[in-house]
C-alpha cells in the first residue's frame, strides 16, 4: 500500500470520525434540550413551565399529555440512535482491527 | 469372576473435520452479530425504564387525558416497550447462546470430534441458564410497572416465572448430566480396553 492510499484512507476515516461526531453532538443537544425542559423547568420556573401551557389553545391536559408523550419518545429516539451509532461504529473499528 | 462389563460404544459416527470448521466458523460469525444488537437492546431498555420511571411519570402526576390518568397510559406505552425490546434481546441471546453452544461443543470436546447431538445438550444447558438469567433481570425491569397496574400482577408473574426457571434448570442439568455420562462412559471404556 502506497502513500497516497495510505493518505487518503486516514482522510476518509477522518471525515467519518467528524460525520459522526457531528450527528452524537446534535442528539445530545436535543436530548438535553428535552430532558432540560421537563426536569429544569418544571423544577426551578414552575410559573414558566405552565405559562407556556397557557398561552396555547388547547386545553392544558390536553397539551401537557401530547408534550409528555413527545418528550418521552424524542429522548428514547435520541439516546437510543446515540447508542446503535456508537456500537456500530465500534463494531466497524473492532472487524476492521 | 464377573468380567467387567464394557460400556456401549459411542453409536453416532464422527463427523468429517468440515463439520467442525463449519461450526466454528458459523458459530464465531454468529456470535459477532448477535452481542452488538443484545448491548443496543439491554441498553435501549434500561434507557426507557430509567426516562420512564425517573423522569416522565414523576410529570404526569395529576394530568389526566379525557378522564383517564396520565401515569398509567404512559404505564402501559412503557410496558409495551420494554416488551418489544426483551423479545429483541431473548431473540438475540438465543442466537449468542447457540453460537456460544457450537463454540463449547469445539473447544471443550477432543479436536474435530464434534457430534450434533453434543452441539445440542451444550444449546440445551447454556439457553436453560441464560434465559432464566435474562428473564429474571426482565422481570426486575417491569415489576414495578405490573404492579401499578394491579398489585398481584407483580406476585402471579413471579410465581409463574418461577416455576418455569424450575422446568429450565432441571433440563439444563439433565443436558448436562448426559454429556457428563457420556464422557464418562468413554474414559471408562478407554481404560478398561
Amino acid at each position: 500500500m502506497g502513500w497516497k492510499s495510505v493518505r487518503v484512507g486516514l482522510r476518509r476515516d477522518g471525515v467519518v470520525l467528524v460525520r459522526l461526531s457531528i450527528k452524537i453532538a446534535v442528539l445530545s443537544a436535543i436530548l438535553a434540550a428535552d430532558l432540560s425542559f421537563f426536569l429544569f423547568f418544571k423544577t426551578h420556573f414552575p410559573q414558566a413551565y405552565e405559562l407556556i401551557f397557557q398561552k396555547m389553545p388547547w386545553p392544558d391536559d390536553f397539551e401537557k399529555t401530547f408534550a409528555v408523550i413527545i418528550g418521552l419518545v424524542t429522548a428514547l429516539l435520541t439516546s437510543f440512535s446515540m447508542v446503535h451509532i456508537m456500537v456500530k461504529h465500534l463494531l466497524k473499528s473492532i472487524q476492521r482491527g | 469372576m464377573a468380567e467387567a462389563k464394557l460400556p456401549p460404544k459411542r453409536e453416532e459416527k464422527a463427523p468429517p473435520r468440515e463439520y467442525y470448521e463449519k461450526v466454528s466458523k458459523e458459530s464465531r460469525e454468529a456470535l459477532i452479530g448477535a452481542v452488538p444488537s443484545m448491548t443496543v437492546g439491554i441498553i435501549a431498555a434500561v434507557l426507557l425504564w430509567l426516562f420512564g420511571n425517573l423522569i416522565f411519570i414523576p410529570i404526569s402526576q395529576g394530568i389526566e387525558w379525557y378522564g383517564y390518568p396520565l401515569p398509567q397510559i404512559l404505564t402501559f406505552m412503557i410496558l409495551v416497550g420494554l416488551a418489544i425490546f426483551v423479545v429483541r434481546i431473548l431473540a438475540d441471546v438465543r442466537r449468542a447462546v447457540d453460537s456460544l453452544a457450537g463454540l463449547a461443543a469445539c473447544e471443550i470436546g477432543a479436536p474435530f470430534d464434534v457430534t450434533p447431538a453434543e452441539v445440542g445438550h451444550y444449546k440445551t444447558a447454556l439457553n436453560g441458564i441464560l434465559y432464566v438469567v435474562v428473564v429474571s433481570l426482565a422481570f426486575l425491569l417491569f415489576s414495578e410497572y405490573l404492579a401499578r397496574i394491579h398489585p398481584a400482577l407483580s406476585g402471579v408473574v413471579l410465581m409463574a416465572i418461577v416455576a418455569w426457571a424450575i422446568y429450565q434448570i432441571w433440563r439444563a442439568v439433565k443436558a448436562v448430566s448426559e454429556e457428563i455420562r457420556r464422557y464418562s462412559a468413554e474414559w471408562a471404556g478407554k481404560a478398561l480396553e
